[in-house]
C-alpha cells in the first residue's frame, strides 16, 4: 500500500493557481464558525523571463501570510517559505480574511509570481492518513471517524447559521425602525424650518415697515 | 452542485439536486471567497484533463452600493472562450472538457467605478477515478488488516458508511450554498441600513441649508444694504 501524504499529492492533483504582482496583496474571505481549523496549502513559482515560463521551484521566495479575525485583529502574521502550509484555528465565528503577499525583493522587477493555493476548512483540514497511522486505526474505524468529524462540522455550521440569521434579523428590524424615526424627524425639521422662516420674515418685514 | 436563485428557482433546484441520487462522489472541491476591486479583474487557473467534468458555481455576495453583479469568463487552454457572461449575480457551469491544460476562470469588475464585489465560487473536477477514493479523500490507508476485508458483514457496513458519507457530502454542499446566500442577503441588509442613515442625514442637512438660504435670499430682495441686493438689481429683478 502506498502511503501518500496530502502535501505530496499537491503536485499530482488539479491545483488552483493565480498570479500576483510584486507588491500586490491577494485576500480571501473565509466565513467560519468558532473553534474551526483552517489549513492553507500553497506553492509559489517565480516567472523566469529567460524561459518565458515559471520555474518549477523557487526556494528563495518568501510568502507573507496574514490572517485577520472578524474583529479585525491579526491572528496570524508570518513569513513562510516558497512551498508549504499554514494553519490557524478560529476563536470567534465570522468572516476571517486571509491575505497573501510577497515581500521578497530578490526577484526581477515587474515579474509575476504564480501561487498555487488550496484552503481547506474544518474536517477537510484533517490529515486522515497521518491520523490513521498515529492512532493505528483500521479502515472501518477511520471511516467512522471521518463521518463523526464531518457531522460535527455540519452541526457547528448550523449553530453558526442560527447566530448569523439572528444578526441579520436584528439589522433588518433596526433598519425598519430607523426608516420610521428618520421620516418623523424629517417631517418635524421641515415644519420647524417652515415656522422659523415665517416668523423671521414677518419680523423682518415689520422692521422694514413693509407690512 | 447548483447554487439556487431566489425563491421559485430554489424549489426547482432543490428537487433536481435531491433527485440526483446516483451522485457517486466528488473530487475535492476548491471554494474561495474573493474581493474584486472596482476596475479590476481576478483570474484563477485550474488544470483539467480531457474527459474530466469541470463544474464552476459562483455567487456574488457583496456589492457595495447594492449592485450584486460581475462579468464572468471561462477560457480554455487554447484561448477559446467557453463561457462569457455579463453582469450576472450568480452562475453555474458544468461541462465535460475535451482539452487538457490550464483553464482560466475570470471575474471581471471593470465596469464598476466605486463598488468592490465579493464573490464566492466553487470549482469542482469530476473524473472516473476509483469511487472510494473520491468520496473519502485522496489517500490510501496504511497497513489495513486484510482479513477484515474478506468478511461480507464488513462489506455491508462499508456500503452503509459510503451512503452516509455521500449524504453528508451533499448536506455540506447545501450548507455552503445556503451560507453564501445568507451572506449575500445580510450584506444587502447592512448596506440598506447604512444607506438609510446616510441619506436621511443628508436630507435633513439639505432641508436646513435650503431653508436658511431661502430666508436670506428673500431678505436680500428688500434689504438695500445687503450685498446680494446689488446682484438682483443688475440681474432680472
Amino acid at each position: 500500500m502506498l502511503f501518500l501524504i496530502l502535501t505530496g499529492l499537491f503536485a499530482v492533483s488539479n491545483a488552483l493557481y493565480f498570479h500576483i504582482a510584486e507588491t500586490e496583496r491577494k485576500c480571501f474571505i473565509e466565513e467560519i464558525p468558532d473553534e474551526t481549523m483552517v489549513i492553507g496549502i500553497y506553492k509559489v513559482q517565480l516567472y523566469d523571463p529567460r524561459t518565458r515560463g515559471f520555474m518549477p521551484s523557487s526556494p528563495g521566495i518568501g510568502m507573507h501570510v496574514e490572517v485577520k479575525d472578524p474583529d479585525d485583529k491579526v491572528i496570524l502574521s508570518k513569513v513562510y517559505s516558497s512551498e508549504g502550509r499554514f494553519t490557524f484555528t478560529s476563536h470567534t465565528p465570522g468572516e476571517h480574511v486571509i491575505c497573501l503577499y510577497s515581500n521578497s525583493t530578490k526577484w526581477f522587477s515587474g515579474s509575476q509570481l504564480r501561487v498555487h493555493l488550496d484552503i481547506q476548512v474544518g474536517d477537510h483540514a484533517v490529515d486522515y492518513a497521518a491520523l490513521a497511522q498515529k492512532e493505528k486505526l483500521t479502515e472501518l474505524q477511520l471511516r467512522v471517524r471521518q463521518l463523526l468529524d464531518q457531522v460535527e462540522q455540519i452541526s457547528k455550521e448550523q449553530n453558526y447559521q442560527r447566530y448569523r440569521e439572528e444578526r441579520f434579523r436584528q439589522t433588518s428590524e433596526s433598519t425598519s425602525q430607523r426608516v420610521f424615526y428618520w421620516s418623523l424627524a424629517q417631517l418635524l425639521i421641515l415644519v420647524t424650518m417652515g415656522a422659523w422662516q415665517m416668523k423671521h420674515l414677518k419680523s423682518f418685514f415689520q422692521a422694514k415697515k413693509l407690512v | 452542485m447548483k447554487i439556487f436563485n431566489l425563491n421559485s428557482g430554489r424549489m426547482i433546484s432543490l428537487l433536481l439536486i435531491l433527485s440526483f441520487s446516483f451522485v457517486i462522489g466528488q473530487e475535492k472541491e476548491r471554494e474561495l471567497t474573493i474581493s474584486v476591486q472596482p476596475g479590476a479583474k481576478e483570474c484563477f487557473y485550474i488544470e483539467v484533463h480531457s474527459g474530466q467534468t469541470l463544474d464552476i458555481d459562483y455567487q456574488v455576495i457583496d456589492g457595495g452600493q447594492g449592485e450584486l453583479d460581475l462579468d464572468f469568463q471561462l477560457i480554455s487552454p487554447s484561448r477559446r472562450l467557453i463561457v462569457s457572461e455579463t453582469r450576472k449575480s450568480d452562475g453555474t457551469h458544468r461541462q465535460t472538457m475535451d482539452e487538457t491544460g490550464d483553464y482560466e476562470a475570470c471575474f471581471d469588475n471593470s465596469f464598476s467605478i466605486y463598488s468592490a464585489k465579493s464573490v464566492f465560487f466553487e470549482i469542482l473536477i469530476e473524473n472516473d477515478q476509483d469511487e472510494s477514493k473520491e468520496i473519502w479523500g485522496e489517500f490510501d490507508i496504511p497497513d489495513m488488516l486484510p482479513e477484515e476485508m474478506q468478511d461480507i458483514a464488513f462489506k455491508g457496513i462499508q456500503d452503509y458508511l459510503t451512503k452516509v458519507r455521500d449524504n453528508l457530502v451533499r448536506t455540506e454542499r447545501f450548507q455552503n450554498d445556503l451560507r453564501a446566500l445568507e451572506a449575500r442577503d445580510r450584506n444587502v441588509a447592512e448596506a440598506s441600513f447604512a444607506r438609510v442613515n446616510w441619506w436621511s442625514s443628508v436630507f435633513i442637512l439639505a432641508v436646513i441649508c435650503s431653508s436658511t438660504l431661502q430666508v436670506f435670499l428673500v431678505r436680500s430682495f428688500f434689504d438695500e444694504q445687503s450685498r446680494i441686493h446689488g446682484l438682483w438689481k443688475r440681474g432680472h429683478l
